[in-house]
């Protein structure tokens, strides 16, 4: 079987003018010789804490961002910066995204219905009616209504765009939706109904996920595998169970033993009674 | 595309007068033949009248009608000015569009040209440019629609860049969108608000400008009339007739102040448009605020001996309709020696509460009910020069974001000083030389050196270690911690987390430590409170909640949060927290609660002591068996 | 900071060579023949050719503007195709007349503006905000000119306050050289004024709800220590870019302004020059006046480095 994506030996370079006239370069190494790969289906979670290079991954897996080195292949295609060149349409109709600011990734002029319909006006041949009507099975299939298209996302809730911009992301039928920090802005019991969609929609569509996120007990309990990046390089990746019960490397375990814990008794009430006794 | 832009312009007294002014000018421009009482160009004997019957602004040196000339000079002001606007539209759109949304070399040489163009000032270039075209009306509005041109060329492609930034723009070339069709559907819209206030405001400068050249002589020629022409015979003419400059000058600045008050109205209704979220009807905030009961908590113990009590808090949030109440009957007490947690979702008022201790709502929340004692004094009812000597000095506090909590044109160690400047009597070196040391105890590394800098030179968690020494300079008794950990990292959060306890031990420290993060109170805390829409609904101690929660919210919070084994489904809440307008009679909770029954939506529940801190907001508490994992 | 002024004064070379060439090729190859147009109506081939060689204008386009960079490098702008007076030396004598007028505009801008603008964010809403933010847009919308024109008739010539007109220059008598720009700054400082204090109003209102105010008022700052210590510096970032604008704007708006005052600046050169196609005038008042706007640019930059400690680094 060949991997849906695979990413090979990826570096990202940003080069910077310094100096007054801008002549010299400072660089900054943002990716530094990542490989992993994804299965059909499966779900590969990305951790790492800020300027772990986890979100500028993404952002070449999704063409929105050249290789400085190394490449990514999506379906044994290599992924080219699609941004400077006309839009590769089978690139962009097998890989989607689903952002952290679901207000920010919405388009504040358009109506919603309109926002999830735009893909397949690229990407498909369908009609505008069926565009619309597919739009609306779409919100429905999120777990909106659909008298909801009407509506522009700023008259809609966080947790409610947030299914729109998924609506949106699987319009077109992908094969890999890029999640980058798609729950980390919203409330605890928000965060779980956007997570179990997700999931749902895996279930029924079969797409893979790239599920990249800071929150470690969230990447947990939604990725089959797991790679952990810091500072560019990826420490570690493994099965989820593995990595999280038999961490390998030393960060992976600074940052398990870095998450709060909710038991009581493992926290500040102990050293309490181990101070008292 | 929203109607409240239209509602919040006519709102705006000075906006919508300046719209009448204008339309105004426009009648009077297009009704000049039939409105003006002479011929503008007809001369008379009767020189330099002052306004009168005959001549209602008089006449000039020429003996002129000077309301005729007035009215006809109206309609070349306003063909002057649109045709500077519409060339500098129709230049300077599509190219800043070209060189913003393409970059590379076109926006490098295009922005060479703009800013050699922008160096000079504008009346200089028009000047050269009428030395090239020669002088006249249209050459001269050629040449303000040139400069204009360079200047929207300028504004197009500072708004495409950062528009480029973001991430619909983003996900419209995911959809497979063509670059013309990213640039027309998505750039474009979202750039026609600032594109329309600036023509205004440069139909309003080309007015101005072509008034110059005409004074100056290389606009419109003699004799046909605009109203910088009148004023340069007037001024030749102000000894004999002081009264000659009036009625142009004046018509000229009124339409531009006009323009100017329509381009702020524009701004202003444009700018707030997608930002915010649009309000629920009056009617219904209305009708709110009469029903929202707002809960005496006569239920919860006092802890003894506390430091902080807060007593049957009521923070209101000004809102359309009137006041609508945010925190409604919060009771939380605060020792020396604990840490406290207040956890809830957004919304749940947790926020307000902190920020109301230290007096520090924003304009238009206020504290409308119960008090926020203090050792016996009620902080709610200081004045803020009362409060001032406590903030900082007996409470201190730290905030969310660490870095735009600190101030970027000022040393770290100088607003660490400055605390202790403000509550003390030290001096500039010796409240420095404290701040190294606090700086050195709160971890930072190299506190000498560091006190130096700016804070845009530390990383989040070392920004966060100097506010919190910041906010213990003065050696406070209480330290209110608003989410101080939600910005950073979790290997730093860890370590600002055990940092602070460190400290409670060491200073006798009570901290009130405001959190959305069940797992951050059961590590950090020893009691807690639970809010929900503005209310405590659970209090206990840490362990006592974790292992036994006494009310659904806390239950649900607890199991919702992704702790279990990969493909596992989360048991979720239904709905979401309630709008303060939306919440009814009965439990805030019921309509998401799976155990809810029809007593739960009767009347006001009320907080139920269970014994010690214990105490839960839930009727069927004892009822129903709730587990936490 | 020194490395934002060597950058600055680096860039600013070929920013010049390029308005120059910008303006040289506007008018060498778009207005037609200077000649003809100098001759009027005894306009014959002949003449005109005769003409053209002597002002140099039958060379190729690039030979002459090479010739004139050199020269203008030099300090020497050629002579005006009218009087045949050296156009270095006429400039010279009229710059400082405008250079004086702006500098007090900016000055009068400067000062009323921040303090306008400091005062009506003190308490947004009140009526003093309410008073300051109206006059400050009235103060806009006023043609400098005629700002001009009613205070050295009402205040110069009815009340005799001060000179109505006329200009001293600083080396003969400084008191008379400040009194009789008095008039003259005030007239054009106003509408910069009204800008400033608009703009210094609204980036203090921005500032004020920034965290790192809450942060200085939880230390229990007073409200005067909050607006000076904290808020003022910050807001006189974005502020001082309206500044540099605003110069540049009041250097173009006192060639109005010393009209009305009949002071020999700028404009008595450029006018005639504007109307008689006389292209090395007009030229050297471009370059000249590029230069200064370059200059406070640079001063600009510098309190930029000044206000914010990032752009210094």
């Amino acid at each position: 079987m060949t991997a849906l994506l695979e990413v090979d030996d990826l570096s990202v370079t940003f080069r910077r003018r310094v100096g007054a006239l801008g002549l010299r370069h400072r660089e900054m190494r943002a990716v530094d010789g990542v490989s992993f790969d994804i299965q059909p289906g499966e779900t590969f979670g990305l951790v790492g804490e800020s300027g772990s290079g986890k979100s500028t991954t993404g952002r070449v897996v999704l063409g929105l961002l050249g290789a400085t080195s190394g490449e990514a292949r999506f379906e044994g295609r290599p992924i080219a910066e699609q941004g400077t060149s006309r839009g590769d349409k089978a690139f962009h109709a097998g890989v989607q995204a689903v952002f952290q600011d679901p207000l920010a990734s919405l388009n504040p002029t358009m109506k919603l219905l309109d926002a999830i319909a735009e893909p397949l006006r690229w990407l498909t041949s369908m009609s505008a009616r069926e565009r619309s009507h597919r739009a609306s099975e779409l919100l429905e299939m999120v777990g909106l209504d659909p008298t909801l298209g009407d509506r522009y996302p700023h008259q809609i809730s966080g947790g409610q765009r947030q299914r729109v911009a998924i609506a949106r992301a699987i319009a077109p039928r992908p094969r890999l939706v890029v999640c980058d920090e798609a729950v980390s802005a919203l409330d605890v019991s928000t965060q779980a109904q956007i997570i179990n969609l997700l999931q749902d929609l895996q279930d029924q569509l079969g797409m893979a996920y790239l599920f990249i996120a800071h929150d470690l007990d969230v990447v947990r309990h939604i990725s089959d595998r797991i790679g952990v990046l810091c500072r560019g390089v990826m420490v570690e990746q493994g099965d989820a169970d593995q990595v999280y019960d038999a961490p390998k490397h030393a960060y992976t375990r600074e940052l398990l033993a870095s998450v709060p814990n909710p038991d009581p008794h493992a926290g500040r009430q102990r050293k309490r009674k181990e101070a008292l006794s | 595309m929203n109607e409240s832009w239209r509602h919040r312009f006519v709102r705006d007294p000075f906006a919508l007068g300046g719209l009448i002014l204008l339309l105004l000018v426009l009648v009077a421009a297009l009704a000049a033949p039939w409105l003006a009482p002479a011929d503008p160009d007809t001369t008379s004997s009767d020189l330099l009248l002052g306004p009168g019957a005959g001549h209602l602004l008089g006449t000039d040196q020429h003996g002129r009608d000077v309301l005729s000339r007035l009215l006809f000079a109206s309609r070349t002001a306003l063909m002057a000015g649109g045709e500077a606007v519409g060339l500098a539209l129709v230049i300077g759109v599509p190219l800043g569009l070209i060189v913003g949304y393409f970059g590379g070399w076109w926006d490098r040489i295009g922005m060479r040209i703009v800013d050699a163009l922008m160096a000079v000032p504008a009346l200089i270039i028009a000047f050269a440019i009428i030395a090239v075209l020669g002088p006249g009306l249209t050459n001269a509005m050629l040449a303000v629609g040139l400069l204009f041109a360079v200047r929207m060329i300028r504004l197009v492609r500072g708004i495409v860049l950062s528009l480029r930034e973001e991430l619909y723009v983003d996900a419209a070339r995911l959809g497979g969108a063509p670059r013309f069709y990213v640039m027309g559907r998505t750039i474009l819209p979202n750039m026609l608000g600032p594109v329309i206030v600036q023509s205004a405001l440069y139909f309003s400068a080309a007015l101005l400008i072509e008034a110059m050249l005409s004074f100056l002589g290389v606009g419109v020629q003699i004799p046909n009339a605009t109203w910088g022409s009148m004023l340069a015979e007037a001024r030749a003419e102000q000894f004999n007739q002081p009264f000659l400059p009036f009625p142009p000058a004046i018509a000229l600045t009124v339409t531009v102040l006009a323009l100017n008050f329509v381009a702020d109205g524009l701004r202003d209704s444009l700018g707030k448009g997608n930002a915010k979220s649009p309000r629920k009807p009056r009617r219904r905030a209305a009708a709110a605020q009469a029903t929202v009961p707002v809960t005496s908590t006569a239920g919860l113990a006092a802890v003894d001996g506390a430091e902080l009590r807060i007593r049957d808090l009521v923070i209101s949030v000004a809102a359309p309709g009137g006041p609508l109440p945010a925190v409604r009957g919060v009771n939380i007490d605060v020792r020396r020696g604990e840490i406290v947690g207040v956890v809830g979702e957004s919304g749940s008022g947790k926020s307000l509460t902190a920020l109301s201790i230290m007096g520090l709502l924003a304009p238009g929340v206020s504290v409308t009910g119960g008090q926020v004692l203090h050792q016996q004094v009620d902080l709610a009812s200081l004045s803020d020069k009362q409060m001032r000597s406590i903030r900082g000095k007996r409470i201190g506090m730290v905030f969310q974001e660490p870095l735009s909590a600190l101030n970027p044109a000022m040393t770290v160690g100088a607003q660490i000083a400055e605390t202790l400047r403000i509550h003390t009597k030290a001096s500039r070196k010796e409240a420095l030389s404290r701040a190294v040391e606090l700086l050195d105890r709160v971890g930072v590394p190299d506190p000498e050196a560091r006190a130096k800098d700016f804070p845009h030179q530390f990383s989040g968690g070392m920004a966060q270690r100097a506010v919190i020494a910041m906010a213990l300079a003065c050696e406070p008794e209480l330290l209110i911690a608003d989410e101080p950990t939600t910005a950073l990292d979790v290997t730093t959060q860890k370590q600002v987390l055990d940092l602070l306890q460190e400290l409670v031990d060491e200073f006798d420290l009570g901290v009130l430590l405001i959190t959305h993060d069940m797992g951050i109170v059961a590590e950090t805390c020893d009691r807690a409170y639970v809010m929900y829409a503005g209310q405590v609904v659970e209090a206990g101690d840490v362990v006592g909640i974790f292992t036994r929660p006494r009310h659904p919210y806390t239950a649900a919070l607890l199991r919702s949060t992704p702790r279990g084994a990969v493909g596992d489904r989360l048991p979720t809440l239904p709905g979401r927290v309630p709008n303060l307008v939306d919440i009814g009679a009965g439990c805030t909770f019921a309509p998401r609660c799976s155990f809810a029954q029809d007593s739960c939506r009767q009347g006001e529940i009320p907080l139920l002591a269970l014994g010690g801190p214990s105490a839960s907001r839930c009727l069927l508490t004892d009822q129903i068996k709730m587990e936490a994992v | 900071m020194r490395r934002i002024a060597i950058g600055r004064l680096a860039s600013a070379v070929p920013l010049l060579v390029l308005v120059s060439f910008i303006v040289f090729g506007a008018m060498h190859l778009g207005a037609g023949s200077v000649s003809e147009s100098i001759l009027g109506d005894g306009a014959t081939p002949d003449r005109v050719a005769a003409l053209d060689k002597e002002l140099g204008l039958d060379r190729p386009f690039l030979v002459q503007y090479a010739d004139w960079l050199v020269s203008a490098a030099q300090g020497d702008f050629g002579s005006s195709y009218i009087d045949k007076r050296a156009v270095a030396d006429s400039v010279s004598v009229a710059l400082p007349v405008t250079l004086s007028i702006a500098g007090g505009g900016i000055l009068v801008a400067v000062l009323l503006g921040l303090g306008v603008g400091l005062v009506a964010a003190a308490r947004p809403g009140g009526w003093a905000d309410r008073l300051l933010t109206f006059l400050s847009s009235v103060a806009l919308a006023v043609p400098a000119f005629w700002a001009a024109m009613l205070l050295s008739y009402y205040l110069g010539v009815e009340a005799g306050l001060f000179p109505a007109s006329g200009y001293i220059p600083l080396a003969t008598d400084p008191v008379g050289w400040f009194q009789c720009l008095i008039l003259p700054s005030i007239a054009l400082g106003l509408a910069g004024a009204g800008s400033i204090g608009r703009q210094m109003r609204g980036a203090l209102i921005d500032v004020l709800r920034k965290d790192y105010i809450r942060t200085a008022r939880a230390k229990g700052a007073s409200p005067l220590r909050v607006l000076f210590r904290h808020a003022f510096r910050n807001a006189m970032v974005p502020v001082s870019t309206v500044i540099g604008f605003q110069a540049a704007t009041m250097l173009g708006g006192s060639l109005v302004v010393e009209r009305v005052f009949a002071m020999p600046g700028l404009s008595d050169l450029l006018v005639p020059a504007v109307l008689g196609h006389d292209f090395p005038v007009v030229l050297a008042i471009v370059v000249v006046t590029a230069i200064a706007v370059l200059a406070i640019n640079l001063v600009i930059d510098l309190a930029y480095g000044f206000f914010d400690p990032k752009v210094r680094a």
